[in-house]
């Protein structure tokens, strides 16, 4: 009796130790899908282990929104480019990184003591938290170069120029290239894709070069040149695709292999450069350009499946989607939630399809058409009989999905890590509990808490005074 | 805003009368279910303001109405402008009908409406197009509803026109298939194109009774009610030829009077413009100003010399009370320790009874001062040598913001103590990455790296990658330290801003001189404590000016910008660009005054703010936060602001203030001459030119400040927003004295036609005593088109030169007046059309008079002010020889949006190609544009100083795409065509030196 007990434990102990295994956070948002969440788990009550502060706060590269939409009546309008108003961080291998807009350097600490380690100086600010992989830690700047250092010692391995062209100029009290690498660098599949840009009137430059090299040909290597956009904010990538978020304009969807661009994502008033990317490629973001709102659309069809009006932040669980809305913190069933409106859009369609369409300028359908419309029913049909099925399955299969709405102060990030969401405050960081809501624990920090991480049993909180504090459990 | 446009395509006109019957015979009879909703406006059921419904909710009259006095059944009086009766502003409250339904009323229109509403819910904002609406669509009645089958608003109208003044029984009925519309018993319209329950609005709409209400319009109608009511099911057409039998007799038949009269109305009475009370104010100010970073200074002054004792804190929490018991009358109070980028709130107590002028707002956000690093301690132990160089230079030069390039940065010696001694952003350049890599880990360690210094190696100091024209003050270590001369002094001088200073100090004197030569750049040498040689930039030729709101006094719109001979927004490239960003403005809707730009310097307005920039790099040089600065509807009125050289002038209440250009503080306070007038009237107009400063006197509030909302886009073509405000007096005042040289009263002076050129101030002016006794200058009366003048004063001495009676069209919608060559060139605009008159400005006889039709009558194009250039006056669509009066063979590049031009000698700036910021060349009659940049909805882009500037103004359009961001375009270097080629007048004489 005694061998079975023990193996259990042992198991549990495993499992355990399994779901509190400590992880990297190697990019912005973790991962390339920006997904903001970790398996990795924190034994709370955590306390601060050290504080880094920069001489200088982030100097942001875009003013703030305006005020209202006067014409309108319109209060509350959203900035569509924050994507740099604080130090965020990465962390991987005991190491913390962060870009600076101050001193334009891309920075390590020990993520142990919070000392230095190494900084690397560019000639423009550095907007957006470096990528970890391989060894090497890769970031672009307001120079408009993407660079590539060692994690170890921050020393070079290639510099690549993603301007098209060398010119700079007086930008908020700097002098930057007129087409500032504001994507940061991604890495994926051994490559790294990063693009320089700024005005949608002069050309911008996509690049994907080999992430150990620089190099630029080769099988699934690019420079391509495009007009009329305005690449910035943290890429996203699918196993195919890559997501471009452009501030003020709709997303842009691009092809892996050869940068060539496939098309955008929503239309006028879309736009924003906090975004997430589901494992389905739904690409969410926001907050367009009205009051708030985190648009859901499909990457593979490039059509609006839904809007969540109000969200300001959206991290996904296993079966649950957690949703912050200003003083508001919610779940929802993300699975049912796609299947629903999936059905919904079939629905219409089947609708508009079992009718013949309203005749224009006296010409009725013709045989044909009819037979092609009929055709056409009976597919829909079925994709939504198989879509009624999948909404069936997803609602029977219980599963671990957690349901709770609780109100929550103003909150400027939101990351799960494990079963515990944490959320970065006016001066305060808390836990709470993904499974019911419940708060867990929270501490204070230095101005507006904007960027969260966690990573080898660390909360990193980034604020916008340019401090980065660090906590850790308790001993 | 609805779109119409989409509207008519589902208004559905046409009748099949032959199916009428078969159709709406298909809706059952379900007995005889009484309303749900249903009021009867008689005395029974009229009470004040409430109406006691018989059945269903209770309703509210909104505004002025009665109950009608005449005979018949009782009915409630619409004015058309005030009254309407509330049901609900929550209509998901209201229990309204789903899936069928009927609305029913007894009416009698008088006036039709293009768009009237008699009851119902509803909204047609073109993409949100929900509810139901039993109204009037002109002079037919309508029913309105939309679906669950499709989100447009199908409108069924009448076959039949009503009679103005007719009582009137109106159904409406829906039964889920067929749609009709029945009047006094009789069908008279049906569709079947809707199916499905009544689609309504997800928040809520409101539900109201003689309007046409929803989130962006609302019409009331002009009539009277007699009855409403609304079902759950469709009346059959028997019973309502029941029930329109049941009570037809009972009405009034028409009065052939009241139709006559409601033919033709008699024109409604001019609204008063009252202007609104001011509450206690100090006696000048508050404003504040930024001195350094995290400090604001709040400055007033007041009557008699008291305390300083204001309260303040973050907006909504004035906590802290700050009390100095010194007394002064010139008060300044320190705010110190202030969070970056927050709203702060403050009132300013005064006397001892404590009177309080507040509370009013600033945003830290906007202190652009650098942070000080005089406390940080030095890297080097030893920089006394740098120190005195640095100090000599910023006392030289008089530099001390903007960028400075050390041009051979050396170890970063020079840099530091520039810094320290500065407000100087410093960028180092060398050719040594090894020195480059020491000095920035040297002032990384110092915690001085970054905001203020930064350095970068570049291969060859003879090839910068910057752009040309940028840095305000050059300097080099190298050359201190009697190092190898670097790089070239061309390439150095290549990127010294025009009216930049390079100066070196140096022990190798002569290799210096040597090294200027080769890069034929002409130094100055002085040999007082060392060897220094200077070299300062001159303007860039053809380089304009704009001093004020049309680009100089003459209000042409133009400034003398030659812009290089760049005619096509290709022959420009971005200079610089940055803050101020969306958040400093106010709205691109309420056309606020332009910004000004002169002696490389740029000024802009923003919400109860304003900014000066370095002009050739946007570097911000100081930020003023002004409570009384707000002025909007420059259509209408004078802009509040104008520059010179060396100062700003900003008429704020009764007085204008002198800001210092560079440092923006207040130097001087010009008064109002007329003493009797300080507590009375406002300083209107103001301009400078030849040594006066100009002003007018307009009654205290009557300008317009009001930006919130559709009304204040100021678009409108007659009645509220057109009118016009109008001095009561104009005055020069000697600079820098300030004497009063002259003063002028005659009539109601049009601040929009206030124009000085040719050493003359010309105007119109009404003579009309009504027009000029008007209670508030913002002068409502159609008098003001009569007994009207044109007059011509002598601008030193303002003698009358001649006076002439003018006899335009009536400037309803914009009245203009501009100077040049000789000529004044009035521009009216209304009735669908622009008239164009020249005058001799010697004499004021009669050139030439055209007109011609606006392209537009709605986004500016009824309301553009006119821009002159090359001998030509562009006036949308269409351009006119000055001389002759002779028509351009040219139509104008297509203006999509709500701005007005502004002129160089080859092209026009304007919102054109999709909205965006366009150039049209005037010569070849091509047009370009930048992507994504909108201007506002007035003037916010500036041709001046040799380059395009276009602060940000076109922010808070929640349209998205547009850049909301400030920029500065420069000429690209090489233009092919030559400055001259264009028919644009010639460049104007090189002007003195440029500013710092």
């Amino acid at each position: 009796m005694t061998t079975p007990r023990a193996v259990i434990t042992i198991a549990i102990l495993l499992a355990a130790a399994a779901v509190a295994r400590a992880e990297d956070w190697p990019t912005y948002r973790h991962d390339n899908r920006r997904s903001g969440a970790t398996a990795e788990t924190l034994r709370l009550p955590l306390k601060q282990v050290w504080r880094y502060d920069s001489p200088s706060a982030p100097a942001s590269a875009w003013a703030g929104p305006a005020k209202w939409n006067a014409y309108a009546g319109m209060k509350g309008l959203k900035h569509m480019r924050d994507f740099d108003l604080a130090f965020y961080v990465t962390a991987a291998g005991g190491r913390v990184f962060f870009g600076s807009s101050a001193d334009d350097a891309a920075h390590c600490l020990d993520a142990v003591t919070g000392k230095a380690v190494w900084a690397f100086h560019t000639d423009g600010p550095v907007r957006l938290p470096p990528s970890v992989a391989g060894g090497n830690v890769y970031f672009g700047s307001d120079d408009g170069h993407a660079y590539c250092v060692k994690a170890a010692d921050g020393s070079p391995v290639w510099k690549y120029r993603a301007a098209p062209a060398d010119r700079v100029v007086p930008s908020n009290g700097k002098l930057i290239s007129l087409w500032p690498c504001r994507t940061g660098v991604l890495v994926a599949g051994g490559k790294a894709y990063f693009a320089g840009s700024l005005f949608p009137w002069q050309k911008s430059q996509f690049c994907g070069v080999d992430a150990r090299t620089g190099k630029d040909s080769g099988p699934g290597l690019f420079k391509v040149v495009n007009s009329g956009q305005a690449m910035q904010g943290a890429l996203l990538a699918s196993d195919t695709r890559l997501f471009v978020l452009q501030g003020r304009s709709p997303a842009l969807v691009f092809s892996r292999s050869d940068g060539k661009v496939v098309g955008s994502l929503g239309g006028g008033g879309d736009g924003g450069v906090h975004a997430l990317l589901t494992k389905d490629s739904q690409l969410i973001y926001g907050p367009g350009s009205k009051t708030g709102w985190l648009a859901m659309q499909d990457a593979k069809t490039r059509t609006r499946i839904s809007a969540f009006a109000g969200a300001s932040r959206i991290v996904l669980g296993d079966k649950t989607g957690y949703i912050y809305k200003p003083g508001n913190l919610s779940t929802f069933k993300f699975a049912e939630h796609i299947t629903l409106n999936k059905q919904r859009a079939l629905s219409g369609k089947l609708k508009a399809l079992s009718r013949p369409p309203k005749s224009r300028r006296g010409k009725k359908e013709t045989p044909a058409q009819a037979a092609k419309r009929k055709s056409a029913h009976e597919v829909v049909k079925r994709e939504l009989e198989k879509v009624a099925a999948e909404l069936k399955r997803i609602k029977q299969d219980g599963g671990k999905s957690f349901n709770f709405s609780v109100n929550c102060p103003l909150a400027y990030e939101l990351i799960l890590a494990g079963e515990t969401i944490f959320l970065g405050g006016d001066s305060v960081v808390c836990a709470i509990s993904a499974r019911d809501g419940k708060a867990l624990w929270n501490a204070p920090v230095d101005g507006k808490a904007r960027g969260l991480a966690v990573a080898g049993g660390r909360l990193f909180v980034s604020t916008d005074k340019g401090k980065i504090h660090c906590f850790a459990a308790m001993k | 805003m609805a779109n119409k446009a989409m509207r008519s395509r589902w208004c559905v006109l046409a009748v099949v009368l032959v199916a009428v019957p078969m159709v709406c015979s298909i809706a059952p009879v379900r007995g005889a279910a009484p309303p749900v909703h249903h009021w009867i406006f008689d005395k029974d059921h009229v009470r004040g303001a409430g109406v006691k419904a018989v059945n269903g909710p209770d309703g509210r009259i909104l505004g002025g109405t009665q109950l009608a006095k005449d005979k018949g059944p009782g009915s409630l009086v619409f004015g058309g402008r005030t009254a309407s009766v509330m049901i609900t502003a929550k209509s998901s409250s209201a229990g309204l009908p789903e899936k069928t339904i009927t609305a029913e009323a007894w009416v009698s229109v008088y006036r039709p409406l293009r768009w009237g509403g008699i009851v119902g819910a509803m909204r047609d904002n073109g993409n949100d197009e929900t509810g139901w609406l039993l109204g009037f669509v002109g002079n037919k009645f309508s029913f309105a509803i939309v679906t669950e089958d499709k989100r447009s608003m199908t409108y069924l109208a009448s076959r039949r026109q009503f009679t103005p003044g007719k009582w009137h029984h109106v159904v409406g009925t829906y039964d889920g298939k067929a749609h009709c519309i029945y009047v006094d018993g009789r069908l008279e319209a049906s569709d079947t194109s809707r199916k499905g329950k009544l689609l309504y609005p997800p928040t809520d709409t409101f539900y109201e009774i003689g309007a046409y209400h929803d989130n962006n319009e609302y019409n009331r109608m002009t009539g009277r009610i007699h009855e409403a009511a609304v079902y759950k099911r469709p009346l059959s057409a028997k019973e309502i030829l029941a029930r329109y039998n049941a009570k037809k007799d009972k009405f009034p038949k028409v009065d052939p009077k009241l139709v006559a009269k409601l033919k033709n109305p008699p024109p409604p009475p001019a609204p008063v413009h009252k202007p609104k009370p001011r509450g206690f104010r100090v006696e000048l100010g508050p404003y504040v100003r930024y001195d350094a970073a995290g400090l604001a200074v709040v400055c007033w002054e007041t009557k008699i010399a008291g305390p300083s004792i204001l309260t303040y804190g973050l907006e909504g929490q004035p906590s802290k009370r700050v009390t100095d018991t010194t007394p002064k009358k010139a008060h300044a109070v320190r705010l110190e320790g202030l969070d970056a980028g927050s709203v702060y709130s403050y009132t300013i107590i005064v006397g001892e009874k404590e009177q309080v002028d507040g509370p009013h707002t600033f945003n830290t956000t906007f202190n652009h001062r650098p942070a000080s690093i005089a406390k940080l301690p030095s890297p080097w132990s030893d920089t006394k040598s740098h120190k005195a160089a640095a100090e000599r230079i910023i006392r030289d030069t008089g530099i001390t913001k903007g960028y400075c390039v050390v041009y051979g940065f050396g170890e970063g010696r020079l840099a530091y103590e520039l810094a320290k001694c500065s407000e100087l952003i410093i960028a180092g350049v060398s050719e040594d990455a090894s020195a480059v890599a020491k000095a920035r880990k040297l002032l990384s360690g110092a915690k001085l790296y970054g905001p203020r210094i930064t350095v970068r190696h570049v291969e060859s100091l003879a090839k910068l990658p910057f752009t040309d024209g940028f840095a305000n003050l050059i300097v080099s270590e190298d050359i201190l330290a009697g190092r190898k001369c670097p790089g070239s002094a061309a390439e150095m001088f290549r990127v010294l801003r025009p009216g930049g200073t390079a100066q070196f100090g140096a022990p190798r004197g002569a290799a210096v001189e040597e090294w200027f030569k080769a890069g034929k750049v002409a130094s100055v040498v002085s040999r007082e404590n060392g060897w220094w040689a200077s070299v300062k930039r001159d303007e860039l030729p053809g380089a304009g000016e704009w001093t004020h709101q049309y680009g100089r006094a003459d209000n042409t719109a133009f400034g003398g910008e030659t812009l290089g001979g760049a005619t096509a927004t290709d022959d420009l490239h971005v200079q610089w660009f940055g803050r101020p960003g969306a958040d400093f403005g106010l709205d691109r809707n309420p056309r606020m005054p332009a910004p000004l730009a002169v002696n490389g310097r740029l000024f802009h307005q923003g919400m109860n703010r304003m900014i000066a920039l370095d002009s050739h790099n946007g570097a911000p040089l100081w930020t003023l936060s002004i409570p009384d600065l707000r002025r909007v509807n420059m259509p209408r009125d004078a802009s509040n602001w104008c520059a010179d050289r060396d100062n700003v002038y900003v008429a704020l209440r009764n007085a204008c203030w002198t800001l210092d250009a560079y440092t923006g503080r207040r130097k001087a306070t010009a008064q109002l001459p007329d003493k009797a007038k300080r507590a009375t009237h406002d300083w209107g107009y103001v301009a400078r030119e030849g040594g006066k400063l100009y002003g007018s006197t307009v009654k205290a509030g009557s300008p317009y400040t009001d930006f919130w909302k559709k009304v204040s886009w100021y678009d409108q073509r007659g009645g509220h927003g057109t009118h016009k405000i109008c001095s009561d007096g104009l005055f020069a005042l000697d600079l820098p004295s300030g004497k009063t040289a002259w003063t002028y009263s005659g009539g109601a002076i049009v601040n929009t036609t206030i124009t000085i050129g040719g050493g003359k101030v010309y105007f119109a002016e009404s003579r009309d005593p009504e027009a000029m006794a008007s209670l508030s200058s913002r002068v409502t009366t159609g008098k003001l088109w009569s007994k009207q003048f044109l007059v011509a004063l002598d601008a030193e001495s303002g003698s009358k030169l001649w006076a002439r009676p003018l006899d335009t069209a009536p400037g309803i919608v914009v009245f203009f007046l501009a100077y040049t060559d000789g000529k004044l060139m009035l521009v009216s605009s209304s009735n669908n059309k622009y008239d164009l008159y020249a005058y001799s400005a010697a004499d004021g006889k009669d050139v030439w008079h055209a007109e011609h039709k606006w392209a537009a009558n709605n986004h500016g194009g009824h309301m553009q002010h006119p821009a002159i250039s090359g001998g030509a006056i562009f006036v949308e669509p269409s351009g006119y020889e000055v001389a002759t009066g002779k028509r351009l063979p040219l139509r104008m590049g297509g203006r999509q949006g709500c701005s007005t031009r502004a002129a160089t000698t080859g092209a026009l700036i304007y919102r054109g190609d999709a909205r965006r910021i366009s150039m049209w060349d005037t010569t070849t009659g091509k047009t370009s544009s930048w992507v994504n940049l909108r201007p506002s909805c007035w003037l916010s882009v500036i041709p001046a100083g040799g380059m395009v500037l276009a602060p940000e103004g076109g922010a808070g359009c929640s349209c998205g795409n547009w850049l909301e961001t400030s920029l500065g375009f420069a000429p690209k270097p090489n233009i092919k065509k030559p400055p001259g080629k264009s028919k644009g007048k010639k460049p104007p004489a090189p002007a003195k030196k440029e500013g710092k």
